[in-house]
């Protein structure tokens, strides 16, 4: 795969670059071992609308205290990977489909690349997080397939400083909430092997796998929170989303802080990129409302339980 | 209530522009070109259903917001609301359509309704009303549009701009930083349209957003090349809003203040937006500035920029002659062919080029070719990269798109066709030689019996209607009757007046007093004092316009030698 591989030599450049910042820093280098599962399931659309989705898992202690996959369930998306600046993480991927799958978590350098995982197999990768800020992780395996089916998820590394998303004092938050952005056909989920991949065609579209009314708001602020959005755009469509009531100030891209933040109350997050946002509560209000603005506010057909209003909506309510 | 932003006619293509459906019967006409506000803080609108046409023939059903004030006409998008920071703005909704709808102000704080309770916002039920409050916040280009079932209402026509000025500052879109000329605030707000699905609601089939598939795309809610024509044109009664940019030349004396583009974009979709010509310059976005942590300017340069859903930006725009040709003092390379991104053709062998790579000065086209240039003012196309959203129902050269149009400086310039002696006879040489200030010269001798005078005119053919802003220049000398070849032996100075014919009173119009021009080249220039329209000729005299220069005095005979004779004026 050689387009693969230069993708990598890229991501090695831009981590060097940016390790030239954290001179100085005291490594922690903390190992941090994370026993990821892959399994097939399902979730649970608005109207009882079912879908297969294979997703990742935390393996749990067996008798003997060993990680095991058995009994697990997978999530759409993933479980959330809080890891701190510099420590030395080890996931560890049960693969329990009949296929392959790898990891990635672009913006890391993994040691062992795009190395894939056997069916029914374990593989462990490796890398140190250098740099704070949030990422996806994801299976890029069978061309999209995988994404498609809801093999992805968030990791958030953590700078020194608590409360701060970045180095900067910019970057200091309140309250977080990542907001993994995605979609699902659930027609093209039902027979992932074969599908055409030209035709799919999302027609439910979550936030941290739901969709509205599911969606969970992100309660608990009052007026002078800073909540920090973390966007994790794992679907395959640019999606803006349209905060009403307040602008958001946009700190991060990609995991980097950006030398000129700026406020969007409609702001774009490229497919498979990631954003940081700060809004602070205003005096004025109590429900702000976070939708997707290309519109996708619908479940599934005019058919289907729970059509209108749905999709990627959510608030962020007072208290 | 509408205000006039900018005065002028536009183009080419509308040989008969007529007023705009008033608003209000005591209203001003809104300028034919950039920015129509509808002025706050209150405002009336009416949620309602009518037709748009699109440039190959048909019609869509839409949804909008109408202005309560002008008996709801319907027009589409919403009318652009303008208000200033700080004022307390009140928004009342009439919803006569089959379903709840609403309002809301991304961008504003603070926003509160009556009406009935709904998800997004407070909604107006069917047949009845909503009122929304909240205080303009912070400058800035802003949109408003339907909060209820946003899949259907948005995508249906729902929507419109919002624009906040600084209190007492019409001219700074933010602050001093961002100061522009306030005759050229422009607007350019994208939506695009899936017909089936408009047709599914006006028919009341079922309604599938999973299926949408555009097939036109807009600017200021028409297609072009209907985006070029003036604001508020008949032909287009439910699309009030013309998209055409124009500009001068930047110039730190005579223009210095940059045009000011607002662009909001109430798709879908997300549009990579490229204007030709020049860059433009992005100083904000969601009515935000874009500044440094340290509060320095961050604004950028940009030759495509893409345009969120939902998203606004605010850019400054001065357009640089950069090449500057000049036929004198910067002549364009011999044999070089003009650059080919000002060749600009539509269809049918149309083209907006002058054919010259001079501006303000009209070139050889080939034969086949129709110009709709004037007198050598130059196009460029502002329109979405998104090659499929640059047509009209997938044919080229149509939908997301306007034209920058680039007027020549000192505005255009007319030279003689024809000359006529009123009085006196010829000497030598014909109007061609009149086109420029050099060793060509039209001569004429005056009478000689009575008072001398040398007394005849130049005609102007192909003046525009509508031109404004008329300056004769003139430029000659006064020889004895013995001149030969380029000797001009001297006479006594012979007073020398300049007129313009009117064709309305069918008389001459003194240009000023009379001067006095003796051996050596003088040079007369005055404007027209009369409205232009008494000036340029209409019905079997359509666009001629006549200068007469009118050399009388003693007590020798003499002979005028007139080098130059040129207008300049600006083109509708």
């Amino acid at each position: 795969m050689p387009a693969h591989q230069k993708i990598r030599s890229l991501l090695v450049l831009a981590v060097v670059a940016a390790a030239g910042i954290l001179v100085g820093t005291p490594a922690s280098a903390q190992p941090v071992s994370i026993d990821l599962c892959v399994e097939a399931g399902s979730i649970t659309l608005p109207g009882g609308v079912t879908a297969n989705i294979w997703g990742f898992a935390l393996a749990v202690p067996d008798a003997t205290n060993q990680p095991t996959c058995a009994g697990v369930t997978p999530h759409v998306p993933g479980p959330l990977l809080d890891i701190a600046q510099n420590d030395t993480v080890r996931i560890a991927v049960h693969n329990d489909l009949a296929e392959p799958v790898s990891f990635e978590a672009p913006g890391e350098v993994v040691n062992e690349g795009a190395a894939p995982v056997p069916a029914h197999a374990t593989v462990a990768y490796t890398f140190t997080a250098s740099a704070p800020g949030t990422y996806l992780y994801q299976s890029a395996a069978a061309a999209g397939r995988q994404l498609a089916m809801g093999l992805y998820g968030a990791m958030i590394v953590r700078p020194p400083t608590a409360g701060r998303a970045y180095g900067g004092a910019g970057s200091a938050y309140d309250r977080e909430a990542p907001l993994v952005l995605s979609a699902i056909d659930p027609a093209f989920n039902a027979n992932p092997g074969t599908a055409d991949i030209h035709g799919y065609h999302a027609t439910y579209w979550l936030i941290n796998g739901k969709a509205y009314p599911d969606t969970d708001p992100v309660h608990g602020v009052a007026a002078g929170t800073r909540v920090l959005l973390r966007y994790l755009n794992a679907g395959f469509d640019n999606t803006t989303m349209l905060l009403l009531g307040a602008h958001e100030h946009v700190i991060a891209r990609d995991a980097h802080e950006l030398n000129n933040p700026f406020d969007a109350v409609a702001e774009t997050v490229p497919a498979g990129g990631t954003e940081d946002a700060i809004v602070t509560i205003p005096a004025a209000g109590t429900r702000f409302a976070l939708y997707n603005r290309q519109l996708h506010l619908t479940n599934g057909t005019p058919a289907s339980p729970n059509h209108t209003p749905g999709g990627m909506l959510t608030f962020i309510q007072v208290p | 209530m509408r205000k006039l932003r900018r005065l002028g006619l536009v183009l080419v293509l509308a040989a008969a522009t007529l007023p705009f459906v008033p608003a209000h019967p005591a209203a001003a006409a809104p300028g034919a070109l950039g920015l129509v506000c509808t002025d706050g803080p209150a405002f009336h609108l009416t949620a309602n259903t009518g037709y748009i046409e699109t440039p190959d023939g048909n019609s869509v059903f839409m949804w909008s917001y109408a202005d309560t004030g002008t008996g709801a006409h319907f027009q589409s998008p919403g009318p652009v609301l303008c208000v200033n920071q700080g004022e307390t703005v009140t928004v009342t909704l009439h919803n006569t359509l089959p379903e709840p709808a609403s309002l809301v102000f991304p961008g504003q704080e603070g926003v509160t309704a009556t009406g009935a309770a709904g998800l997004l916002a407070t909604e107006a039920p069917a047949g009845g009303d909503a009122t929304y409050t909240f205080t303009a916040g912070q400058p800035g280009t802003y949109v408003y549009e339907s909060g209820s079932d946003p899949s259907r209402q948005v995508a249906m026509g729902l929507y419109g701009a919002l624009i906040v000025r600084p209190a007492g500052h019409v001219d700074y879109a933010y602050d001093a930083g961002t100061r522009f000329s306030p005759a050229q605030e422009y607007l350019i707000l994208l939506s695009e349209i899936d017909p089936d699905l408009h047709h599914a609601v006006e028919t009341g089939a079922t309604y599938d957003f999973t299926q949408l598939h555009n097939r036109y795309f807009a600017v200021n809610g028409r297609e072009f090349p209907d985006t070029i024509q003036d604001n508020g044109v008949s032909w287009l009664p439910n699309q009030p809003y013309g998209s055409l940019v124009r500009v001068k030349p930047y110039d730190p004396v005579r223009n210095p203040l940059p045009a000011l583009i607002r662009m909001a974009n109430v798709g879908e979709l997300n549009h990579p937006y490229h204007p030709h010509g020049n860059h433009l310059r992005m100083i904000a976005q969601d009515g935000r500035p874009l500044r440094s942590p340290a509060g320095a300017d961050a604004s950028s340069e940009h030759f495509a920029e893409t345009i969120g859903s939902g998203q606004t930006e605010d850019f400054l725009f001065s357009w640089t002659d950069q090449d500057s040709w000049d036929t004198v003092a910067n002549p364009f390379p011999s044999g070089a062919n003009p650059p080919s991104y000002r060749n600009l053709t539509f269809k049918d062998e149309n083209t907006w080029f002058s054919g010259s790579p001079y501006l303000g000065a009209k070139g050889t086209l080939p034969t086949t070719v129709t110009s709709q240039n004037l007198c050598g003012e130059w196009y460029f196309p502002w329109h979405s990269h998104a090659l499929n959203e640059f047509s009209n129902f997938d044919a080229g050269f149509g939908g997301m798109a306007t034209l920058l149009r680039v007027d020549p400086a000192s505005g255009c310039t007319g030279y003689p066709a024809s000359t006529k002696i009123l009085a006196g006879t010829p000497r030598s040489g014909a109007y061609t030689a009149l086109g420029a200030a050099d060793t060509l010269s039209y001569q004429v001798n005056s009478t000689t019996a009575g008072t001398p005078a040398a007394d005849w005119y130049g005609g102007f053919a192909g003046i525009p209607t509508g031109s404004t802003n008329i300056n004769v220049t003139y430029t000659g000398r006064t020889c004895a009757t013995t001149a030969s070849g380029s000797t001009c032996p001297a006479v006594a100075a012979v007073p020398t007046t300049l007129s313009a014919w009117n064709w309305t009173t069918g008389a001459w119009v003194p240009l000023g007093a009379a001067a006095g021009v003796g051996a050596t080249d003088t040079t007369i220039s005055r404007p027209v004092p009369v409205a232009p329209t008494s000036v340029i000729g209409t019905g079997a005299n359509l666009g001629q316009l006549r200068v007469r220069v009118q050399a009388a005095g003693g007590p020798a005979n003499f002979v005028t030698q007139a080098n130059l004779l040129l207008i300049t004026y600006d083109a509708p």
